[in-house]
């Protein structure tokens, strides 16, 4: 790492400290905006929401996976900013009309059953270690290639996944970093900051996108392998027209017929089941605003996603193009192609802003790295220290008591993390998948999708989802897909193992059957009408709409005041 | 910055500092750069974990100590009539004592009803039936135990009844009756009495202990009435004095205001329950404090720094006003100049603690009064203070151990309390 590198990257992060603690709204309106439930309001915690689930995955790992296998990385894109879709039209504003604190209290007390919320602890916690590992081996890779060495005794990957969940779970157990709205809206401002001004450069250099697709899929695509030859390039597959060879703007070059669907089905089906990102929802006001929030949402994550699309294609020619001008890409790359798909958006800033653009996007990735860390962390912990410690373990426990256990559990999980990053080595993954940190996060959200969201939707829906059958929906769901893992992981035939890749296809349609037959066969909780109304009616949004206005007018609004009176008292 | 934060900084910058110093410059050659880095991590890491008790130095707030109740469980906390005598706990003692007791059946009754029924029989002493036992009757009645040996004394109508012996023991709170145990048997010798007896006597303890906690809730919601009905007088002679003045200087600004005392009013005396969202005591907050303001004029500055989050978390209703009051009353009013009252609010997702914070920078208290505070007593004595006790005592009857409440107040300049309540 040069000074410059490391005095930008030091300078950014001071900065983005700074804002945090500048910026945060002060003075009679801060909380005004949200109550109104105007703009203002929604899109901060709009923001909040990409904050916490934009991570390594979709900054880096979205990017290299469009510039290993072209178009089938782009399912990638399409896939997080589609699992909002379902979000927005099943999810959002029961979920906040019910106003539970997190998944598994949603579904204890919509099921009224400890069981169920004990097991839906269990998921959840899978689901966030599988989350939390790709965000750790994201951070190794960025510090492997911004310092490039590492601490005594350890390889530079590992130190960067040491350091980096060691700070973020010191951050979260004592203080600071515990993700209030602002916090989380600015670290999103700033990775969208990074990704515009590297999307600007790119774009101001004379790329144009469709341009570019035609070069690149005018001839076969073609990725480094490590064998005992040495680095080589070797053309990729095509898995839907074997005859055909593979090339950057058709799909075929990572996934078959299949896995195609199925990695999208997973995506989609996923987003509705990650704890950390459905924990803000809790929090919207009203039913109406958590709805339009996730609008905000999808349209944040359409702009970041298309710029990270772009942004891989472009990857793909400039660097090739670059290779000659700049000779420090020579140990990074096979004949224009780098050995490491992550590298692809670090590269592309050193290219157009020298150290200090290397710097920006290294800022970005670590912002993206660390605020989903420490989302991930604490839905972890406060899910240990609550549902299981103070539910169960200890129902007594003082506060100061409640504060171990959740910093207690914040390093044991932390731990686990680092330790399976370290013990996962990307490079003996990477040939198998376009891009390692991409693939891993899929793992999360099939199990989420799995486990969670059948029985979640379930659970809204329909009255008849008792606790017997939510419990057999999330064990069989998570089962299921956790063995197909394994089955895939074992070296077996292509078709079944690409497939197995991607389990949602199987396990979740499984899950919503076992949790209807086991539904059908028990009975619902007797006031199932009451949370229904709780759930789905209106009186409660429209009661906190009009607290929200009286709150906002002072006296001395004289204007339509009268008026509103009248409506108010009609309500009654 | 009150927490230190700024210190804490200070303190690892100046840390980094000297580990360069001491690795780069002082050591010939230079160390390299993982060692460097090693110990300037390690030193943070310290300093962090350290900082709380070293750094910081230790803290003045006094906590108002919590009346420490500590409930009396004889027998665990799992016995489940001790939230009650209804027919679900009923059934789970009941099924829970039959192969403890040596029947065959195990009835558990109230007044009039069965209200479980375990064993053979239960066809028609139905749990949810009227008592059919003539022996169970009769112990309702006389308050002593009944021991009958043959199936014509122990009195079940129904024929083909299995049941032929029976023991039925009087549950006893206080010196009424409330209900029976009985345990029968299929054969003549009846169970043993003095083991029922006892256990009887555990169970009118469980019944006893659940009256107690009903009452101390009703206790509590007194101490709310009482809460509201306190709020009144003072703050409304104020106001209808500022009202007054108005309605001749500015006749619609006195109509607003008279508007918001109404919504003050409605909130306060509609408010049902120990709990409300933040949103509605926030909402109560600032009808308060803007009828403040009118008669405060510029001396009275409100900065409300709330996170959205904790709109939508429970907390007790009228905590945070008498708070607020506080401030305004005893921080502000004798304050020639005047001053600003903050009230600040977060959650903490960690912990899953709702923290509220009332912040003003006016006269403040000396160290005596805050003892007496601390100490419980005058609390709501000469300074008239808005029942920080009642305040106390609500929320040790609704979280237990589980809150804090924090005074820290230095003369001259301004009083901070902090209240720390569980998310839910």
């Amino acid at each position: 790492m040069t000074v410059t590198s490391a005095g930008t990257l030091l300078a950014l992060i001071t900065l983005v400290a700074l804002v945090t603690l500048v910026v945060r709204p002060r003075g009679a309106s801060t909380v005004d905006f949200y109550l109104a439930g105007q703009r203002v309001g929604v899109a901060t915690n709009a923001l909040a929401i990409c904050g916490d689930y934009f991570s390594a995955a979709s900054f880096l790992g979205v990017a290299a996976a469009v510039y290993v296998s072209g178009l089938d990385g782009v399912w990638y894109a399409v896939g997080f900013a589609a699992g909002f879709v379902p979000v927005l039209l099943f999810v959002a504003a029961p979920l906040r009309r019910f106003g539970e604190f997190s998944i598994p209290d949603f579904l204890g007390r919509r099921l009224a059953s400890e069981r169920v919320r004990l097991v839906a602890v269990g998921v959840v916690q899978i689901v966030i270690l599988s989350y939390l590992v790709p965000q750790a081996v994201g951070s190794g890779i960025t510090w492997q290639l911004l310092v490039g060495h590492g601490l005594p005794g350890l390889s530079a990957y590992a130190t960067g996944v040491v350091l980096s969940t060691a700070v973020v779970a010191a951050l979260v157990a004592f203080g600071g970093m515990r993700g209030t709205t602002w916090t989380q809206a600015i670290q999103f401002l700033l990775l969208l900051g990074a990704l515009v001004w590297l999307a600007a450069a790119v774009a101001g250099s004379g790329f144009h996108y469709s341009g570019a697709v035609a070069e690149l899929s005018a001839e076969p695509l073609a990725n480094p392998v490590n064998d005992e030859a040495g680095w080589h390039l070797r053309p990729e597959n095509n898995h839907l027209d074997p005859a055909a060879p593979a090339t950057f703007g058709q799909p075929g070059a990572a996934y078959g017929p299949l896995a195609q669907f199925a990695l999208i089905l997973t995506l989609v089906l996923g987003t509705a089941g990650l704890p950390h990102v459905m924990n803000r929802y809790f929090t919207s006001p009203t039913g109406t605003a958590a709805r339009m929030t996730t609008v905000w949402v999808l349209g944040l994550a359409g702009l970041f996603y298309a710029l990270a699309v772009m942004l891989g294609t472009a990857a793909r020619q400039q660097i090739a193009a670059a290779v000659d001008d700049h000779p420090w890409l020579e140990e990074l790359t096979v004949d224009g192609i780098l050995r490491v798909p992550e590298h692809a958006l670090p590269v592309l800033g050193r290219i157009y802003g020298g150290d200090s653009g290397l710097a920006v996007v290294a800022a970005g990735a670590l912002v993206a790295v660390m605020s989903t860390i420490a989302g991930l962390l604490l839905a972890a912990a406060a899910s240990w220290g609550h549902d299981v410690y103070e539910r169960h373990i200890n129902p007594r426990a003082t506060q100061s008591q409640a504060v171990w256990a959740g910093r207690a559990s914040t390093a044991v999980v932390a731990v686990t993390a680092g330790g399976l990053a370290i013990a996962m080595q990307p490079e003996e993954i990477t040939p198998a998948v376009p891009s390692i940190v991409a693939a891993m996060v899929t793992w999360a959200f099939a199990i989420a999708g799995s486990a969670l969201t059948p029985v979640f939707l379930l659970a809204i829906w329909w009255r008849g989802t008792t606790a017997a059958g939510a419990t057999a929906g999330m064990v069989v769901g998570g089962l299921v897909s956790v063995s197909m893992f394994v089955v895939g992981a074992l070296p077996v035939g292509p078709g079944i193992g690409e497939m197995l890749m991607t389990p949602t296809l199987v396990s979740a349609p499984l899950a919503a059957l076992v949790t209807w037959l086991v539904s059908r066969a028990t009975t619902a909780p007797d006031d199932v009408e009451r949370q229904w109304l709780v759930l789905h009616g209106t009186a409660a949004d429209r009661y906190a709409e009009r607290l929200a206005r009286l709150t906002i007018a002072g006296p001395g609004s004289a204007p339509g005041r009268p008026g509103r009176r009248r409506r108010r008292d009609a309500d009654r | 910055m009150r927490t230190g934060s700024a210190l804490l900084a200070a303190t690892i910058g100046g840390t980094w500092a000297v580990v360069y110093l001491v690795t780069q410059v002082l050591v010939s050659p230079p160390l390299g750069v993982g060692t460097t880095v090693a110990a300037g991590t390690v030193a943070s890491v310290l300093l962090v974990l350290g900082y709380p008790s070293a750094l910081r130095g230790p803290r003045a707030p006094r906590a108002l100590r919590p009346l420490s109740r500590r409930r009396i469980v004889v027998g665990g906390h799992r016995m489940p009539l001790r939230s009650g005598l209804t027919a679900d706990a009923a059934r789970r003692t009941a099924t829970l004592l039959r192969p403890l007791l040596g029947g065959d059946a195990v009835v558990i009754t109230d007044r009039d009803l069965n209200l479980a029924f375990v064993g053979p029989g239960s066809d028609h002493h139905q749990a949810g039936g009227p008592v059919r036992a003539a022996a169970v009757r009769s112990a309702i009645g006389t308050g002593r135990t009944v021991v009958s040996r043959r199936a014509s004394t122990m009195g079940c109508d129904a024929p083909g009844c299995p049941l032929r012996s029976a023991v039925v023991v009087p549950l006893v709170v206080g010196e009424r009756v409330v209900g029976t145990i009985g345990v029968f048997r299929t054969h003549d010798e009846p169970a043993p009495r003095d083991q029922i007896e006892d256990m009887a006597s555990i169970l009118s303890l469980h019944l006893e202990l659940a009256e107690a906690d009903r009452e101390r809730k009703l206790a509590s919601d007194a101490r709310l009435d009482a809460l509201r009905a306190q709020i009144n007088p003072h703050f409304l002679f104020n106001i209808l004095n500022t009202i007054g003045s108005k309605s001749r200087t500015d006749p619609d600004e006195a109509r607003q205001l008279l508007l918001r005392l109404s919504d003050f009013f409605r909130y306060a005396v509609r408010q049902e329950g120990q709990l409300a969202e933040f949103a509605q005591e926030y909402f109560f907050v600032r009808t308060y404090l803007s009828l403040e303001q009118a008669r405060f004029g510029d001396r009275l500055r409100v900065r409300y720094d709330i996170d959205p989050q904790v709109l939508t978390a429970h907390v007790p209703v009228l905590t945070i006003q008498p708070l607020v009051e506080n401030a305004v009353k005893h921080g502000l009013a004798d304050k020639v100049e005047g001053g600003t009252v903050t009230l600040r609010a977060r959650v903490d997702p960690l912990t899953r603690t709702t923290s509220i914070r009332v912040t003003d920078d006016g006269v403040g208290m000396t160290s005596d009064t805050l003892d007496a505070l601390g100490g419980g007593e005058g609390a709501d004595g000469a300074r008239g203070g808005v029942g920080l006790r009642n305040i106390s005592e609500r929320l040790t009857a609704l979280f237990g151990e589980r809150f804090t409440l924090d005074i820290q107040s230095t003369a001259g300049e301004g009083t901070v309390v902090e209240v720390r309540v569980p998310l839910r």
